[in-house]
């Protein structure tokens, strides 16, 4: 590759609309997505490789050998203008968007969403391909591992005025064979595969570290975005009480605060 | 895995286990050569960070001990192979080509010629992955497009054995063909 082509790829990485990784924040993206044009970190460059070449091309700033063409495309835009404009055009205002602190797993659904299923490109975008996803659903069946009896069973889980899950023995039930109060729960990710299991995540609580499984990557997805947005208002909206719970909450919250905020510019 | 790694060194002290091989894994960026090792070695089926730094592995496969390096396929990185192929005399050279990526192949038609011609007498085996894809080049299209029909002999006793051989790291199609071939390969080659 010609050094002028590297200078112009330089130059790319060095604008400040480019200084993050366009799926997960990390600073200082060294990896690109050629078909996507947005440059990625080496983390969901990964992810990007695993999805095919039909979807997403991956090559290297600084290992890979680059077409002028291909620069060229690279600058015609950069990572804020192509989410805001494409591919994350109608996310929610209060999404909370993975960070680079977040487990690979959950970045890998978020990818999924975000470029296979093209889910929050713009209304008037028309492909084949395009699958919506609906993050209004506060119910779903799960599979739960017990506590005591380390089984996995099959549950009816229910958000409740977003402050806390419950789950039934089905969709019908009244009486709830347990609550997950959010108010004090943590770390919220997903897990590698446990006993098998496709789709893990955790949610933990002082009390408990509840271990969940959810049949499709989508539903692992949408659980654990909305749980977190969940804590995260509890959590914003009981500020003055103070207590050291609450600080700890904070603290792992902190890379969703950052990363809505950069979202919002 | 310690035990068996163990119990396979025990073996070897014997003299039971005594073949000792090597894989070089080299192909194009994204081919998916670490996807390939990690699931023959250890089973196990992820999403890869991209290769920077040549990675090596090791299992057995029917009394025969296998060392296997995984190299890096970006531009830049394609420098090392030469190294790594060359040093062992009893290396089997593995290309992996990704089956669906059509734009790439010229670029690995001329990356693989390169491989083939400073590998000298050691057999080389192309392997097409991704076939899980529906749009994927067949066996047949693939020794077309790397134009390496003369090359292909089967596995014959040829002066160099090439062969290409298709699979699917998700679906493990074509995997236990590939594993048949080293180790027949190996046997031919390098155990007379």
């Amino acid at each position: 590759m010609d050094d002028k082509l590297k200078e112009r790829l330089k130059e790319l990485i060095r604008n400040p609309d480019n200084s993050t990784c366009a799926d997960c924040g990390s600073p200082d993206p060294q990896w690109a997505s050629v078909n996507l044009t947005v440059f990625v970190c080496i983390v969901c460059a990964g992810v990007h490789r695993s999805l095919g070449v039909h979807i997403s091309r991956v090559k290297s700033v600084n290992l890979d050998s680059w077409k002028e063409t291909e620069v060229a495309g690279m600058e015609q835009t950069n990572n804020i203008k192509e989410n805001r404009n494409k591919w994350e055009a109608t996310l929610p205002q209060d999404f909370i968007k993975p960070s680079f602190g977040d487990s690979i797993g959950l970045k890998e659904q978020w990818i999924i969403v975000k470029y296979m299923n093209k889910a929050f490109t713009p209304f008037d975008y028309v492909d084949s391909t395009l699958k919506r996803i609906n993050l209004d659903t506060k119910e779903g069946w799960i599979v739960k591992k017990g506590d005591v009896v380390k089984s996995w069973k099959k549950r009816w889980l229910r958000l409740i005025d977003s402050e806390s899950l419950q789950y039934f023995k089905t969709p019908y039930d009244t009486k709830p064979c347990g609550t997950i109060h959010l108010r004090d729960s943590g770390q919220v990710d997903s897990v590698s595969e446990v006993d098998s299991k496709p789709f893990c995540f955790i949610i933990s609580t002082p009390k408990r570290r509840y271990l969940i499984s959810c049949s499709t990557g989508e539903e692992m997805f949408k659980w654990i975005q909305l749980i977190r947005f969940s804590v995260h208002k509890l959590n914003n909206s009981n500020n003055s009480i103070g207590n050291y719970n609450n600080l700890l909450n904070n603290n792992s919250n902190g890379n969703n605060i950052s990363s809505n905020g950069s979202h919002d510019s | 895995m310690f035990l068996f790694d163990w119990i396979n060194a025990f073996l070897n002290w014997l003299g039971f286990l005594k073949n000792e091989g090597s894989l070089i894994i080299v192909g194009l960026g994204n081919a998916g050569k670490t996807t390939f090792l990690s699931i023959i070695s250890h089973d196990i089926l992820k999403a890869h960070m991209p290769t920077l730094r040549p990675h090596q592995d090791s299992f057995t496969l029917k009394n025969i001990h296998f060392n296997a390096w995984d190299l890096g396929g970006q531009q830049n990185l394609r420098k090392l192979w030469r190294d790594y192929v060359t040093t062992d005399s009893n290396d089997i050279v593995i290309f992996v080509v990704d089956s669906n990526d059509r734009d790439l192949l010229g670029e690995a038609k001329s990356e693989l010629h390169d491989v083939l011609q400073y590998s000298g007498s050691r057999p080389v085996l192309i392997i097409g992955s991704k076939q899980d894809i529906k749009s994927c080049m067949t066996r047949d299209e693939l020794i077309q497009g790397l134009d390496i029909g003369d090359y292909v002999t089967g596995l014959t006793t040829a002066p160099k054995i090439v062969d290409v051989l298709v699979c699917s790291n998700v679906t493990r199609r074509g995997l236990p063909q590939i594993m048949n071939w080293i180790t027949k390969c190996f046997e031919i080659a390098y155990i007379k």
